[in-house]
């Protein structure tokens, strides 16, 4: 059995009571040995001097980091708080968002078909629809067996006025199936979107609008809100 | 204090004094008084760097203190905390030849704890100043003897760690690494003596 085991024997309280009693009385006696117990008391404080500070360094490691994590998570926490804050607030508006407001917050106001197109050949028809009777227009294409592009034109924007929107495209389309060009053609384009918001058909009026040609004075006056609004509108159309 | 955490604490101190599960117990000490100890010594003339030396200092003493049988939960753990700071923050304060100007902002508490607390820090100083020993052991000697009398493992218990064939084998190293140890703090007789002086072992 080597010197260093009888002191840990002793050290951990092993030793029968005579070999404890052997050993201290060495220990007494024999100064080598004493030096050799002391030397190994200091070696086994250092040893578990050092365990217990490896322990501490290590949980300080381990509270830098996890300490570290927590700094990087209210950073994660803000972004998904603004990003949620952003959707709901999207949401919101586009729940909000309905057609109403398009009809009325034109981009641009109806261009008066003045001065354009062939002489009426029912003079009157123009002055009814000056007058905003829009009716008397109507009346008159009504009863026109022949009418002119003007008098399409005018009957055209009169059933728009009266909110009949599905006589309104009708016309129109019929203008876009005769192939000829117009002198309405961009009030046409413009006023075919608006009837289909009328009739709140928002994914078609947006395809007019994309279809729209660049050249028209109408298109360039669509603003993003307005845009941004019909988008929403088609997109909610679609999905519900 | 809630009973919850009286409880959890009493645990805890229990926990250290049998030196088990040591790194949850050093854990919930960093969760719980880290901020208070580093807050204490920023207002005492400190930088966070400082704070955070000092509360390892800190957390070492406490757990030798307690392991030692010396605290006895006589005041609570956030007191004795307290205490063992403000005595190596004032040790650290001289050494460095700082201004006490702000140290009048320690609360004297607990005096009766001061001595043992002090003569922890010199043990600690004197344990540090030799502890470079241990570097020059080599790797596998020091992970034995720290098993063996930090961890209070078996020689049985130590052996799956290790490649020695048998038991018989690893004794014999263990007493082979314990010689070289004790033979390094005797080249060191100056240290020693301090360290013996401080260990109060004569």
């Amino acid at each position: 059995m080597e010197k260093t085991d009888f002191f840990d024997e002793y050290l951990r309280g092993k030793m029968s009571q005579k070999d404890k009693e052997l050993f201290e009385k060495s220990l007494d006696e024999n100064e080598a040995t004493k030096a050799n117990f002391l030397n190994y008391q200091a070696a086994i404080e250092l040893l578990k001097y050092d365990g217990l500070k490896q322990e501490v360094r290590n949980a300080h490691r381990q509270f830098k980091a996890e300490k570290t994590k927590t700094f990087d998570f209210p950073v994660v926490k803000i972004a998904v708080v603004v990003v949620f804050g952003l959707l709901s607030l999207s949401v919101l508006w586009a729940g909000n968002t309905n057609g109403d407001e398009l009809l009325t917050e034109l981009p641009i106001h109806y261009i008066e078909p003045n001065n354009r197109g062939a002489n009426e050949e029912k003079a009157q028809a123009e002055l009814l629809y000056l007058r905003n009777d829009f009716k008397g227009v109507i009346d008159i294409f009504q009863t026109s067996k022949a009418p002119n592009e003007k008098l399409v034109f005018l009957a055209t924007m009169s059933f728009y006025n009266t909110n009949n929107y599905e006589k309104a495209i009708e016309l129109i389309s019929q203008n876009e199936n005769k192939q000829m060009a117009s002198s309405f053609d961009n009030e046409y384009e413009f006023y075919k979107c608006q009837s289909f918001i009328g009739l709140n058909k928002y994914a078609d009026a947006l395809k007019v609008i994309e279809k729209m040609n660049n050249q028209n004075p109408y298109k360039q006056s669509y603003n993003w809100k307005y845009l941004a609004k019909i988008k929403i509108l088609a997109l909610k159309e679609r999905l519900f | 204090m809630a009973l919850f955490t009286l409880n959890r604490e009493n645990d805890i101190i229990e926990k250290i004094k049998n030196n088990i599960e040591i790194n949850a117990c050093l854990k919930y000490l960093y969760k719980e008084y880290y901020g208070f100890l580093e807050r204490m010594v920023l207002n005492n003339s400190g930088s966070k760097e400082d704070a955070e030396d000092v509360i390892q200092e800190v957390f070492l003493a406490v757990l030798q203190i307690i392991q030692n049988d010396k605290f006895k939960g006589e005041s609570s753990l956030k007191s004795f905390l307290y205490a063992v700071a403000k005595n190596i923050w004032l040790v650290k304060i001289k050494k460095q030849k700082a201004e006490h100007k702000r140290l009048n902002i320690w609360i004297e508490e607990n005096p009766e704890f001061d001595a043992d607390i002090n003569d922890q820090i010199k043990k600690n100083e004197a344990l540090e100043l030799i502890s470079d020993v241990l570097g020059s052991l080599g790797t596998v000697c020091k992970d034995i003897l720290s098993r063996f009398y930090y961890e209070n493992l078996s020689l049985k218990e130590i052996l799956p760690f290790t490649e020695f064939e048998n038991e018989q084998v690893l004794r014999n190293k263990k007493s082979k690494c314990m010689k070289a140890l004790t033979e390094k703090l005797e080249q060191k007789p100056f240290m020693r003596e301090s360290l013996y002086k401080a260990l109060k072992i004569f």
